[in-house]
């Protein structure tokens, strides 16, 4: 049975194949959004950006002296730092770009898919952070060992924490990249490269104060420039929200986009109507059950996300710990806020037609608007305008990369040098050279994986990340904290099964290319076309008919398509069809690693880990005992 | 003074420390509850119920605007309230704390 690789667009969001950035498309372009007039510019920015965070580096590196200071910053950042430091590891491109372009081009959905990201950190609030700052060090697996076997704990967790974080890096390496090239033009590879090599600088040689200041800096910046943008948005209609409204739903471009695009030119209404569709609901989202599905794995993954739960380790207590998630939610939720505006202002000042134009996914909404709102294309400002908001994009993804390869890095280094194979029996100048050997191997590792994932779509790999994520390391954290019966063996085959339920389930999901049907869609393609085309000469519509030459070239496409697919072939896993509908796991994955942990503790329980249950009780509620254990 | 397994057992079972937790599981689910709540009725509204958020509320912004809108307020009261209550609750946990280590 012959196996054919996918290769499919790229994406900044999870489960969003419709509306994905395609990296094809963007191959494609010519022309970018930047001028090669205004390139230098945008350059100088760019560097302008990089020496600053160099210096934060330098400056933080500097006081690093301790393992602890490399991995937790000594816990000593304080709890609003550390809050805008979360947002800034949150806030990724995804939010930024993609959100902003989703809306729009889909209005109301758009809106719908951003509020999990806020919603999400109410778990962490009320369930995570501050039992993890009372028990833990480094690591989500200095939590889970806190009562169960030390070696097999640690290494199963640091297993999932590095795919989680692999899952979630690549697509945010990859995404960022085709963004960055069709902004100002880098190369693939050359901006996968930039990136990876960045982030490699501030993780190895600042750490944690480094990756702190960095991602504190691009928060700031990001929540800075969207207030910037909205204020420009709101200015013409005297900030009055109601006009503002009034002109998306009264604008032709909008309306037009609705009835033509989004209906497929299929609806009566009237264009008054289309207006007020964009405010409604089912433009985009029109499955339920994959909605819930999603959603259950967003608001329940970010609550296990590695990157997310180490940075509560960073502060001196769990009181800051609960008062850091409390200024990450209000940071991320008004950043959101503020991006809502940016997607309604983009598809009325832009215009969804032209956005597509730029980039079918709509990424570049934002960035457009910018330049809109500056003075347009042909204008100084309009182009610095588009020069900063490349920049922060820029400095967005760096910073989430690299809050990822910190936590990627501690995990391997913290979790499976020294606690599995040391046993937990390591020098500081051990734990301080594996913490940097990590390192490298974690930039190494996501710069190959970027550049090898270049034309491929890594989309779902988001969705995966936080499937992963609250299938496998929430349902061991939760009952480990929370469950006296809770064992070693629960935590690991929760742990093991989640993780491999949520992979297995993913290559057996729409998510996977299945050559045959995608061979059978072109049959009917050409099927569709070749007589249309026939019409259209034989009516001598032929040489001044603008769509002939789009219909040959899409029959062109077609034919390559049904030539290079051979009979027989399978997706990745040999399947000629998805075996289930659902593109997110969630739903089913996250039930199951719950199920798996509560069967195996009650098959297998653990003396250790009974004996345990009212020390970690007692820690987990009071802190008792954490400045000495933690030693920050 | 680092604790002996055994004086952890005793602290568990002291009626205030199991009041303590109570207090504070209940404020943690009710809180947790409420939020799932009002999250997932997103899907369940805009699929089965889509008139609802079709309604105008003002102007040209309809109900599922300002219900989305709302998830951001309401997230924000939950966490707001979790802090009012853990902040109350901390003073208790500290004294109990202290009581425990001078028993030790």
């Amino acid at each position: 049975m012959k196996r054919i690789i996918r290769c499919k667009p790229a994406s900044l969001l999870p489960a969003a194949p419709a509306l994905l950035l395609s990296s094809g498309n963007a191959h494609a372009q010519a022309a970018t959004l930047v001028s090669e007039n205004n390139q230098l510019m945008t350059v100088v920015v760019f560097l302008a950006l990089f020496v600053l965070t160099l210096v934060i580096t330098f400056l933080a590196g500097r006081k690093n002296k301790t393992v602890g200071d490399f991995y937790t910053a000594g816990g000593g950042i304080s709890p609003r730092t550390n809050g805008i430091a979360i947002a800034g590891d949150y806030l990724s491109a995804a939010a930024f770009l993609g959100v902003s372009g989703l809306i729009a081009l889909y209005g109301l959905d758009g809106i719908t898919y951003v509020v999990g990201f806020f919603v999400s950190f109410i778990p962490v609030l009320l369930l995570v952070a501050e039992p993890c700052r009372n028990l833990g060090r480094y690591t989500l697996g200095d939590v889970l060992a806190y009562r169960n076997s030390f070696r097999a704990t640690k290494t199963v967790v640091a297993a999932s924490s590095i795919l989680v974080a692999l899952f979630y890096m690549v697509p945010q390496i990859v995404g960022g990249a085709v963004i960055i090239r069709a902004l100002v033009g880098i190369p693939y590879e050359i901006s996968v490269i930039a990136v990876g090599s960045s982030m490699l600088v501030y993780v190895m040689f600042g750490g944690m104060r480094a990756t702190t200041a960095v991602q504190v800096l691009k928060a700031c910046l990001l929540i800075s420039f969207c207030f910037v943008l909205v204020v420009l948005s709101w200015m013409p209609y005297g900030f009055d929200i109601g006009d503002f409204f009034r002109s998306v739903v009264g604008n032709e471009g909008i309306q037009t986009h609705v009835l033509a695009t989004l209906l497929g030119g299929q609806s009566s209404m009237s264009l008054a109507e289309a207006g007020q569709r964009f405010m409604d609901p089912g433009l985009y989202l029109k499955n339920p059950v994959e909605q819930a599905s999603l959603g259950l794995a967003l608001v329940l993954g970010t609550a296990a996300m590695p990157h997310i739960l180490m940075r509560f380790f960073t502060v001196a207590d769990a009181q800051g710990a609960r008062t850091s998630a409390l200024y990450a939610m209000a940071a991320i939720g008004f950043c959101h806020i503020l991006i809502i505006v940016i997607g309604f202002s983009a598809a009325l000042n832009v215009g969804p037609k032209e956005i597509i134009a730029m980039d079918k996914g709509g990424n570049l909404a934002a960035p457009m608007l910018a330049q809109f709102l500056g003075g347009g294309p042909d204008s100084m400002l309009g182009n610095f305008m588009l020069a900063l908001v490349a920049s922060v994009s820029f400095a967005t993804i760096v910073a989430v990369v690299a809050g990822l390869t910190l936590a990627a890095a501690s995990a391997l280094a913290h979790d499976v040098y020294v606690g599995a194979i040391k046993n937990g029996k390591a020098t500081e100048q051990q734990q301080a050279k594996a913490a940097r050997i990590a390192t490298i191997a974690m930039a190494v590792i996501s710069i190959g994986a970027g550049i090898a994932a270049k034309g491929q779509n890594v989309a779902h790999l988001v969705g995966l990340g936080y499937a992963v994520a609250a299938s496998a390391n929430l349902p061991a954290l939760v009952l480990t904290l929370y469950w006296r019966r809770c064992s070693t063996a629960g935590v690991v085959a929760g742990v093991v099964g989640g993780t491999l339920l949520s992979i297995g389930l993913v290559l057996v999901s729409p998510n996977m290319t299945y050559p045959m049907q995608v061979k059978k869609a072109a049959i009917a393609a050409v099927a569709d076309i070749e007589p249309r085309i026939l019409k259209m000469e034989q009516e001598s519509l032929g040489a001044g008919a603008p769509q002939l030459g789009k219909l040959k070239a899409d029959l062109a496409a077609a034919k390559a398509v049904i030539s290079s697919v051979p009979d027989g072939a399978t997706s990745m896993v040999g399947l000629s069809a998805p075996l289930i509908s659902l593109r997110n796991p969630g739903l089913i994955s996250i039930p199951v690693g719950f199920a798996l942990v509560i069967i195996f503790s009650l098959l297998m329980p653990s003396t250790y880990s009974s004996s345990r249950w009212a020390e970690l009780a007692v820690r987990r509620e009071t802190g008792y005992g954490v400045a000495k254990a933690v030693a920050h | 003074m680092e604790a002996k397994a055994g004086s952890f057992d005793e602290l568990m079972s002291d009626p205030r420390f199991r009041a303590l937790v109570r207090k504070k599981r209940s404020v943690s689910l009710v809180l947790f509850g409420i939020s799932m709540v009002l999250f997932f009725s997103i899907p369940v509204i805009s699929s089965y119920f889509p008139d609802l958020f079709k309604m105008r509320v003002f102007g040209e912004v309809n109900a599922g605007l300002a219900y989305l809108i709302f998830q951001y307020i309401a997230g924000g009261f939950i966490a707001w309230r979790y802090a009012v209550m853990f902040g109350k609750v901390d003073k208790e946990t500290a004294a109990l704390v202290s009581e425990f280590i001078r028993k030790i």
